[in-house]
């Protein structure tokens, strides 16, 4: 994983595997020294608690494909690594909340990378799913979700070049405003 | 021209400009589409799946190809990520490994225009032993 973008959509995927109808994306940039604060949060069927203290042990997964699931414990390792912290929370029947802190300014923190590419990529390719954004530092925040988008251009389903094209540009656009990047 | 930066500011311009804007209507078959499925586990997204992803979705677009693109996790072929598998209408699910754009691109110009098989394709057989007479 080359990019903090690519991190959020692998574990927003975990999301969907959980079977959650609703998935929200928030990076707030707040503080001195500036901290990056991630958080992706789901609707799905959560963990228990043994589970949960298994989920960042690169050798547990729930799969049954092959032995290792390498997302959370990526994660983990790069926050830690760009002097941040790790936390997931998780209720059975409820949800799960993953954070990942990013000290901004820190050397080894990787790029925000494609973060408008992720979302529309998820929000596209996922549409029974709802889903949000949220971006925000102390120079405003930026909200945006799919029924949002639905309702507004009046469509049903979010799809074709042009408009997310436009999408993509309109994030942009507010993450560069934010001071995101 | 002032820059998008909200929903507003998005739909001024299609009002404007008019849409050009193609909207799949909701209830075509999918049988009748070419289906590619893109494996975007954390061994896909870390081979480059969005690339291919984005660039699936927008090519068969541009070059008038009826298709849906849609993600799934991990085939089980981390070696060989990124992993893609397309149904053509009427025909048994082909995999393929190793599929950066150069490759996409092969796959949509030979396997989906014109049924031609290309390296990189997954051994992959769907039927059991039971389901056979």
């Amino acid at each position: 994983m080359k990019e903090i973008a690519l991190h959020i959509m692998d574990i927003a995927e975990n999301g969907i595997a959980a079977g959650a109808d609703a998935i929200c994306i928030s990076l707030l940039k707040e503080g001195e020294p500036e901290v990056l604060k991630i958080t992706i949060d789901d609707n799905g069927k959560g963990m228990a608690k043994d589970e949960l203290r298994q989920v960042s042990d690169p050798f547990y997964t729930s799969r049954t494909t092959r032995r290792v699931g390498l997302g959370l414990p990526l994660l983990r390792q790069h926050a830690e690594m760009a002097g941040g912290e790790f936390d997931i929370r998780s209720k059975q029947g409820e949800g799960t909340r993953v954070e990942a802190c990013f000290q901004n300014d820190h050397p080894d923190k990787q790029p925000l990378g494609d973060l408008e590419g992720c979302w529309i990529l998820l929000a596209t390719a996922n549409p029974g799913l709802e889903w949000e954004l949220q971006l925000k530092s102390p120079l405003g925040n930026f909200e945006i979700t799919t029924s949002e988008i639905r309702s507004v251009m009046e469509l049903e389903l979010i799809s074709g070049s042009a408009l997310t094209g436009q999408l993509k540009r309109m994030i942009r656009n507010n993450i560069d405003e934010l001071g995101l990047v | 021209m002032s820059k998008i930066k909200s929903l507003a500011d998005l739909k001024k311009i299609r009002d404007e400009k008019g849409s050009g804007l193609q909207i799949r209507e909701k209830g075509e078959e999918a049988e009748n589409l070419v289906q590619v499925k893109v494996a975007m586990a954390t061994c896909g997204i870390a081979s480059g799946a969005k690339e291919t992803m984005e660039f699936m979705s927008d090519a068969l677009e541009k070059r008038g190809v009826d298709a849906i693109v849609t993600q799934v996790g991990c085939m089980g072929y981390c070696y060989a990520e990124p992993t893609i598998e397309i149904t053509l209408p009427g025909s048994d699910p082909l995999v393929f490994g190793g599929v950066n754009r150069d490759k996409a691109d092969e796959i949509i110009e030979k396997y989906i225009k014109s049924g031609e098989l290309v390296d990189g394709i997954i051994p992959v057989n769907y039927e059991t032993i039971d389901s056979k007479e």
